[in-house]
């Protein structure tokens, strides 16, 4: 192990999910010198690229918020423990805004209402509740406000995406649409990760001019395309836009089934901006240890491969996820955070974890079990104090929220980052 | 309609009823309230007991399982893996148990041999190394859907009938006999059944059924929980060498093993779920035995019903026969009904052949019993119920053309498409668990999350689903699978829940 002090960092921020790349852009934004750990492909690849903010409160009543910062609001109000409520209004929208505004000058277009949820048809039939979606998706938002006669184009051998299953079931919310079924323009394999395999075929110009070809033969008086969210990897815009010059109507993509195209995207525009403001990335690495002095950090250590360093810093972020980031990890006796072993607030027995119905509206208690923090987003120890004066945490790993079942994801992940930062920035 | 005889219930004593009396050229039609093997056939460790287990405390069963299982070793080898069984005691385990151990076989006639313990220790390299005795018997693993559903196909063969998703409503009597039954079907459909002689062989359900004749038949109600690991632990059946308790055996499932069971004294034979406190009983139990099974990844839970014939309930019921009975109920006043209760899977063919000699008796029909003689049918369609054959055919000749609808199982589209043609050619109910019990759909590491939305999506392009159909019956199976989750779900199998809701709350909002 080696530990040389000119290595010393700001911040280390320990997981690059939404909230760990997040908090990296804030930091780097900043000025402070920043080293994002971990690696980016779990989450992100199952997100839907649709930023939530808030969509329902309380979830045992499902009340749903068109205004989600009147929500938010209410939230604050009812339920203090709730990570938004430590961040306050104002810091919540600092945070949101300011993530906007880096993914503007990423060049990954987003639409939403200023004030206002989006209800964004899935490739299920059902409808989302988010706030922000990619621009790309924003025409089928527009289409369906307005219900208009639309195209829903499906492609044969995509087992996760079926346009005669959307259509069927939107038919009587959305009447005027109809599902055509294609051929996709290139030989498509049966294997795994069909959606990034066919939205790599797309950014070839003759693939995209074969598949137009054949949109435009089966549109008979529709005015919008809706197509799977496969519509190229990075220029999706530019690709989306290609097409509807030549089908010379709107296009707009669906989101689908894991792996997300429009959740690569993201990660990628986030990757290229924290490469622009000269992150540290360490992709491989993972967090293995921290050093602490009494309440505060002082490194944290490293393995990438068979090696470990440890790299000094004055600050680190925290953002390790849940069980499947691997931030907690559960066993039959119990749940602990994986890196520090703080203490996580959680139901007394395994038995109260879930409830008996999957779909309970009331949600499962266990996706409220999480580290529990002071107003600053730092995780109390054993003694119910503040563990370490420069240790943050922010995302989904944070106690007493429910993001699956409240749709605040996103807004969370971001919130807490900005908040994270914040704290760091005034308190160290 | 009517028929010769008309059976109720398609768990494995129905339809091997159903195939021993078309063979004898008896027309029969089984109903059944919702599938095949719905109650304790489908939820067993799918065992072909060898009888050791039951030397100690039920020389009936013992006797009758020896037989059996070397009848159906020959007759349905399609449906056996013939793994072998061991008995295995660790440091604290009876001793005088298992000194007693092999007189007690050798009296029944059932062979078993001693094993040196390093030889023990070679043949299951995962046995504990504080193993103190270990004994080879002829125990197999058998699959149960295959088994039933070959039973029935064969029955068909000869012309039974089967009407799933069809329930019992309500007998019509006259002074001495059921005169006409009355079904309903799930699409709210009402049949009149006109049979000769009726058969109750609704397992736990028994009771109930023969309360419609206005009769009253004492069951005791034991829920056995079992656990489904993601790998395979060992190569034979594993039993526990002491008087039967809970966690006792370890038995192979092709790709997985299957950790029982429980026995919890339940009121009445629904509902019956896995609990948490069963679940860590049996990870603590068969971790003594086979220590791995301690940290393994478990990926479902699954719980089923014995009806144990009996006055009065005991704790646990182990102290009761798992031998079967046929009731007559002639002398309390219903001619021609009959019961058929208890018993074992491995014992099926035997409580087939009892009731069918009874029905046959009364029928006035001679010709003999034919299913200790003919062997069971080989279909093409019941295979995929097989695990492993999916991802060795794949193997042999991968086809990258042909979509997996199941990636865990590796099922090709082209298998559930089969099944589905079938499913619609008999008129049966086309939902996803129907799919999922003629296949491995939804029985990998995902429990469904992915494969269940994509057997929806593509129900949708076959134009068998209309309107927004498809959304509950997603929710309906997502709801059945939830109930084997709930309880194992720790490890990565949370963290494979939890991208589950991420897609089906998250993304698709189910819950609202």
């Amino acid at each position: 192990m080696t530990y040389s002090e000119n290595k010393k960092v700001d911040l280390v921020v320990v997981g690059a999910g939404l909230a760990g790349m997040a908090a990296a852009l804030f930091a780097l934004e900043s000025g402070l010198k920043t080293v994002l750990l971990g690696s980016t492909a779990g989450e992100m690849f199952f997100a839907s690229g649709a930023l939530d903010l808030l969509g329902i409160h309380p979830i045992e009543q499902q009340k749903r918020w068109e205004k989600p910062w009147v929500g938010i609001s209410s939230l604050i109000e009812d339920c203090p423990e709730h990570p938004y409520a430590r961040l306050g209004l104002e810091n919540i929208r600092n945070g949101w805004n300011k993530f906007l505004d880096i993914l503007r000058r990423a060049e990954l277009g987003y639409r939403g209402w200023p004030e206002r949820n989006i209800m964004l048809a899935t490739c299920a039939g059902t409808f989302k509740i988010t706030h922000q979606v990619p621009e790309t998706m924003w025409p089928g938002v527009i289409g369906f406000k307005e219900k208009l006669a639309t195209l829903i184009i499906g492609f044969e051998g995509m087992k996760d995406f079926s346009a005669v299953q959307m259509v069927n079931t939107l038919r009587d919310r959305w009447p005027g649409l109809r599902a055509q079924r294609l051929k996709f323009p290139y030989p498509l394999t049966g294997v795994e990760r069909q959606n990034v395999f066919m939205a790599e075929a797309l950014t070839s110009p003759e693939v995209l001019a074969k598949m137009a070809k054949a949109i435009i033969s089966s549109l008979e008086r529709e005015e919008l395309v809706g197509v799977p969210a496969i519509l190229g990897l990075r220029q999706s815009q530019a690709v989306t836009a290609e097409l509807e010059r030549q089908i010379g109507v709107p296009v707009f993509e669906i989101p689908t089934m894991p792996p997300s195209v429009p959740g690569l995207r993201l990660r990628d525009a986030i990757e290229q901006e924290l490469l622009r403001l000269r992150a540290v990335l360490m992709q491989g690495g993972r967090a293995v240890a921290i050093n602490q002095n009494g309440r505060k950090c002082l490194d944290v250590v490293v393995q990438s491969g068979q090696s470990q360093e440890a790299i000094g810093t004055r600050g680190i972020v925290l953002a390790t996820g849940r069980f499947l980031g691997g931030g907690l990890v559960a066993g039959r006796n119990g749940i602990r955070e994986a890196l520090l072993d703080l203490p996580v607030y959680q139901p007394e027995k395994r038995k109260d974890w879930h409830l008996h119905s999957f779909l309970d509206p009331r949600g499962h208690p266990v996706n409220r079990a999480g580290l529990e923090v002071d107003d600053l987003l730092r995780p109390l120890g054993p003694d119910g104090r503040c563990a370490c004066e420069n240790l943050f945490v922010a995302g989904s790993l944070l106690a007493h929220q429910d993001w699956k079942r409240m749709k605040c994801g996103s807004g969370l992940a971001i919130a807490t980052a900005y908040g994270a930062v914040q704290s760091f920035t005034n308190h160290c | 309609m009517e028929t010769e005889v008309l059976i109720i219930g398609a768990g494995v004593t129905g339809v091997g009823l159903a195939r021993d009396l078309a063979l004898r050229g008896v027309h029969c039609i089984v109903v059944e309230a919702k599938d095949i093997n719905a109650g304790a056939s489908g939820a067993n460790n799918g065992l072909l007991h060898s009888g050791a287990r039951y030397v100690s405390n039920d020389p009936v069963s013992a006797k009758e399982c020896r037989d059996e299982a070397r009848l159906l070793k020959t007759l349905a080898p399609t449906c056996i893996e013939d793994t072998g069984g061991l008995f295995v005691a660790v440091a604290g385990d009876d001793e005088t148990y298992i000194a007693e151990f092999p007189r007690l076989c050798a009296r029944h006639g059932i062979p078993v041999k001693e094993l040196q313990r390093q030889e023990a220790l070679e043949l299951e390299p995962a046995l504990a190394d504080t193993l103190i005795a270990a004994y080879l018997v002829q125990d197999a693993a058998i699959n149960p859907f295959r088994l039933s559903l070959e039973n029935i196909t064969q029955a068909e063969a000869h012309g039974a009938r089967l009407m799933t998703h069809t329930e019992v409503i309500r007998f019509e009597l006259d002074s001495s006999r059921i005169r006409a039954a009355h079904l309903r079907q799930n699409n709210g459909r009402e049949i009149i059944v006109k049979p000769q002689q009726v058969v109750n062989a609704t397992g736990p359900w028994a009771a109930n059924v023969a309360s419609l004749a206005g009769l009253s038949i004492p069951l005791a109600y034991y829920q056995g929980t079992l656990l489904i690991t993601q790998t395979r632990v060992t190569t034979a059946v594993i039993n526990h060498l002491r008087p039967p308790a809970d966690g006792d055996i370890i038995s192979p499932g092709g790709t997985v093993s299957l950790v029982g069971t429980t026995s919890v004294a339940l009121d009445a034979p629904s509902p019956c779920r896995p609990t948490v406190a069963e679940v860590d009983l049996l990870v603590t139990e068969a971790a003594a035995m086979v220590p791995v099974l301690g940290d393994m990844r478990y990926v479902r839970a699954f719980a089923g019903v014995r009806p144990l014939p009996a006055a009065e309930q005991t704790t646990d019921g182990r102290s009761l026969s798992r031998s079967f009975v046929v009731l007559d109920h002639h002398e309390a006043g219903v001619s021609n009904f009959i019961t058929v209760t208890g018993g074992k899977l491995t014992t099926f063919r035997l409580m087939a052949e009892k009731t069918a000699d009874l029905v046959c008796s009364r029928l006035g029909v001679t010709a003999p019993c034919l299913t200790g003689t003919v062997p069971l049918s080989v279909t093409e369609i019941n295979q995929w119920t097989e695990p492993g054959l999916a991802p060795r055919i794949w193997l042999k000749q991968p086809n990258p053309k042909e979509p997996l609808l199941c990636e865990c199982e590796m099922v090709p589209l082209s298998a559930v498409d089969q099944i589905i043609d079938n499913l619609m050619a008999k008129g049966e109910t086309l939902d996803l668990s129907a799919i999922g019990l003629r296949s491995r759909v939804g029985k990998g590491s995902c429990q469904g999350a992915f494969c269940g939305f994509r057997m929806i999506a593509h129900l949708y392009e076959r134009g068998e689903l209309e309107s927004d159909q498809g959304l509950n019956r997603l929710r309906q199976f997502l709801e059945r699978r939830w109930h084997g989750l709930r309880p194992i779900l720790w490890g990565p199998q949370l963290a494979q829940e939890e991208l589950q809701e991420a897609l089906h709350c998250g993304l698709f909002g189910l819950e609202m």
